[in-house]
């Protein structure tokens, strides 16, 4: 008698409202969560210079607009920059790598490129570019 | 018990495994997330290898695909930017910048907006991306 009792008390308690609200939880977690993870690249811009000719002791690696690398003139694939940047750096560890993305580089290629030369020389890296455009 | 009644039992328990995952999906979304704030402009970071975090909470400038640039939640013009930059650095000269640009801007307007930092008083600044 007493377990029926019970029985009865518990179907009492409506779980439709219980679920409608998980829901709606459920609904704005997945809404306004993120699961995505930031890093940063820390750039310094405090020097301008105009750089007229460029030395022994320095490369350029140019990005062109479809993501095609060339180091020092040469056509190179991806996988040879790294091979590249530390042939030199094994020759003199103060070489200095100019980066030189054209005006219509994508920056996730130029960020490409910072990836695999900032950890082998993070304090020999410059961006070499022409302000052509105008400001609007 | 009536049949009526063993039947309510039987829809009762049948929802218990539905609300236990939904629970669990709800804790996984709570622990695991983080909450965000929606942004004036449609902008994807790009993507790196680099595993260094953002330690500061710096001034942020958007800058969308097609050129667009968002700062201090306004949709802004770069001479307009030029002018608040200025004026954030005047009134506190450590202040730190963050540019969170799309993947697919081009870089001439990433450099635009670059020359303008430099030129506001900016010492450096960190490019927000994605990590892989």
């Amino acid at each position: 008698m007493q377990i029926a009792g019970d029985s009865k008390k518990r179907n009492l308690i409506s779980l439709t409202p219980l679920i409608d609200v998980v829901f709606i939880l459920l609904v704005f977690f997945m809404l306004v969560t993120d699961f995505a993870k930031f890093s940063i690249v820390t750039l310094n811009v405090a020097q301008n210079e105009t750089v007229t000719a460029i030395s022994q002791t320095s490369s350029v690696v140019r990005i062109s607009g479809n993501g095609e690398l060339r180091f020092d003139g040469r056509e190179i694939n991806f996988s040879e920059l790294v091979e590249l940047a530390n042939r030199k750096l094994a020759a003199n560890h103060r070489h200095v790598f100019f980066i030189h993305p054209e005006n219509d580089t994508l920056l996730q290629d130029t960020v490409f490129v910072l990836d695999e030369l900032v950890p082998l020389a993070p304090d020999n890296i410059s961006f070499l570019h022409d302000l052509t455009g105008r400001l609007r | 018990m009536t049949l009526n009644e063993e039947k309510k039992s039987q829809d009762f328990e049948s929802v218990l495994p539905l609300i236990n995952v939904i629970f669990l999906l709800l804790i996984f979304l709570v622990l695991g997330g983080i909450f965000t704030e929606p942004e004036l402009l449609d902008v994807h970071p790009p993507e790196s290898i680099s595993d260094r975090e953002s330690t500061d909470e710096p001034m942020r400038v958007l800058l969308d695909r097609g050129g667009g640039l968002a700062y201090d939640g306004r949709e802004i013009s770069l001479h307009r930017f030029r002018e608040l930059a200025r004026q954030t650095i005047e009134d506190n000269p450590d202040a730190f910048l963050e540019i969170k640009a799309d993947q697919n801007v081009g870089m001439q307007r990433v450099f635009e907006l670059m020359e303008i930092v430099r030129e506001s008083g900016y010492e450096n600044f960190q490019l927000l991306t994605l990590r892989i």
